[in-house]
């Protein structure tokens, strides 16, 4: 069974990305900003996945300095939703809704976004903890749910 | 000219391996000591004081250290994680400030292949003067010293500070360390960790007998430096709380 997951970087203060992605399907329906299914049942529960997901950045600070391995792990559950964390060397947060996929593979989903994120960050014009409006960053992270996670 | 490669999105480039000096991923000298002489006139023109002049010469230095941070990070992931052994020792020949105790670094376990990121205090600084020195500079710092008076002061000691190399500093700006941009960017690696810190640079007459190279240079037909580089480190007070709160 695949569900949308919701895969969103936080930076210090704001999110500085956000990726609502539907594995299930693999060609364009998702678009930038947001899924593609309509209706008011899906908008109902976009706005719920995003409380949960922001919940949790109170657990993510708390068991930040707990360890020193940049993969958090399952932070939170709510009903059938975990949250998945991941922490940059610069603290920066990767956070993953979704319905309860294997540890390794978001592992090795949270790596591919990290290179992805390191080489954008290497851009002289991207300043650190701001929104990321590259395109082609939106894209491969898109691809990489697809290729991990459904 | 080198437009080239301009086609290929910097997501599709490699980031290349801190162990490897690949073609491209090393600087000429010539080149950094031009463009770094550049930028130190740049700012001097627009400086008022001293102070000011390095402010400005850490602020510009400061989102290279989070940059630094991040890539030196990731690439060690690949090499490997680097656990450190700390032995105190005091230091007999130090002049600077009130005695600093001299921290050795010794490597202990193989190689890991975790991705880590530095939580605690030391492991922080040893990440600085090793890794990020290393992959910076091509060495790592000389030494690192801890103060005894003041828990929350640390120094990184390097003999031989590639960026005030080939900057004669004019009597007027005496007290001026053109190391400053250097200072910088340990603060940005710092901060961005989590570890907010002060961070100055300072210009220090090497004593007699105190620092002589061994082997080869860094730079060839320089003549021996006579003062070397101190970069203080001085932590804020939440920092040293949370760490001490993790010790237990």
């Amino acid at each position: 069974m695949s569900s949308p997951v919701l895969f969103v970087i936080v930076g210090r203060n704001e999110p500085l990305f956000e990726a609502e992605i539907d594995t299930a399907h693999s060609s364009a329906i998702d678009s930038p900003g947001g899924g593609g299914g309509g209706g008011q049942q899906s908008e109902l529960s976009t706005r719920q996945n995003y409380f949960v997901l922001h919940s949790a950045l109170d657990l993510v600070e708390k068991s930040a300095w707990t360890t020193n391995s940049m993969y958090l792990r399952v932070v939170d559950k709510v009903n059938q939703q975990q949250v998945s964390t991941f922490l940059t060397a610069a603290n920066v947060k990767f956070m993953l809704l979704h319905g309860g996929k294997g540890e390794d593979v978001i592992k090795n989903f949270f790596n591919e976004v990290y290179g992805y994120y390191v080489k954008l960050s290497m851009n002289p014009f991207y300043k650190y903890d701001t929104p990321i409006t590259s395109k082609a960053f939106d894209a491969r992270v898109r691809a990489a749910a697809r290729a991990y996670l459904s | 000219m080198a437009m080239s490669r301009s086609s290929t999105n910097i997501l599709d480039r490699p980031l290349g391996r801190s162990g490897g000096r690949a073609e491209g991923s090393v600087v000429s000298l010539s080149a950094f000591a031009y463009i770094y002489s550049e930028l130190v006139q740049y700012h001097q023109q627009r400086a008022a004081s001293i102070s000011e002049l390095e402010r400005r010469l850490e602020s510009a230095g400061y989102g290279v250290g989070l940059k630094v941070l991040e890539m030196t990070a990731y690439r060690a992931k690949e090499v490997s994680g680097r656990p450190w052994t700390i032995i105190l020792l005091l230091d007999a020949h130090c002049s600077f400030v009130p005695p600093f105790s001299l921290i050795r670094h010794r490597r202990r376990d193989p190689p890991s292949r975790q991705t880590k990121r530095e939580t605690r205090l030391m492991s922080i600084l040893h990440f600085v003067s090793s890794s990020v020195w290393k992959s910076l500079f091509g060495k790592a710092a000389d030494s690192l010293e801890r103060s005894i008076d003041h828990a929350d002061e640390y120094m990184i000691i390097d003999y031989e500070p590639i960026a005030s190399t080939f900057v004669s500093i004019p009597p007027d700006l005496g007290q001026l360390s053109a190391d400053a941009y250097v200072s910088g960017i340990v603060a940005g690696v710092l901060d961005g960790a989590g570890f907010t810190a002060r961070v100055t640079a300072h210009s220090v007459k090497v004593e007699e007998g105190e620092y002589t190279r061994q082997g080869g240079n860094i730079i060839p037909g320089i003549p021996p430096r006579k003062d070397k580089a101190v970069f203080l480190v001085k932590f804020s007070p939440e920092v040293l709380t949370r760490d001490a709160a993790l010790e237990r």
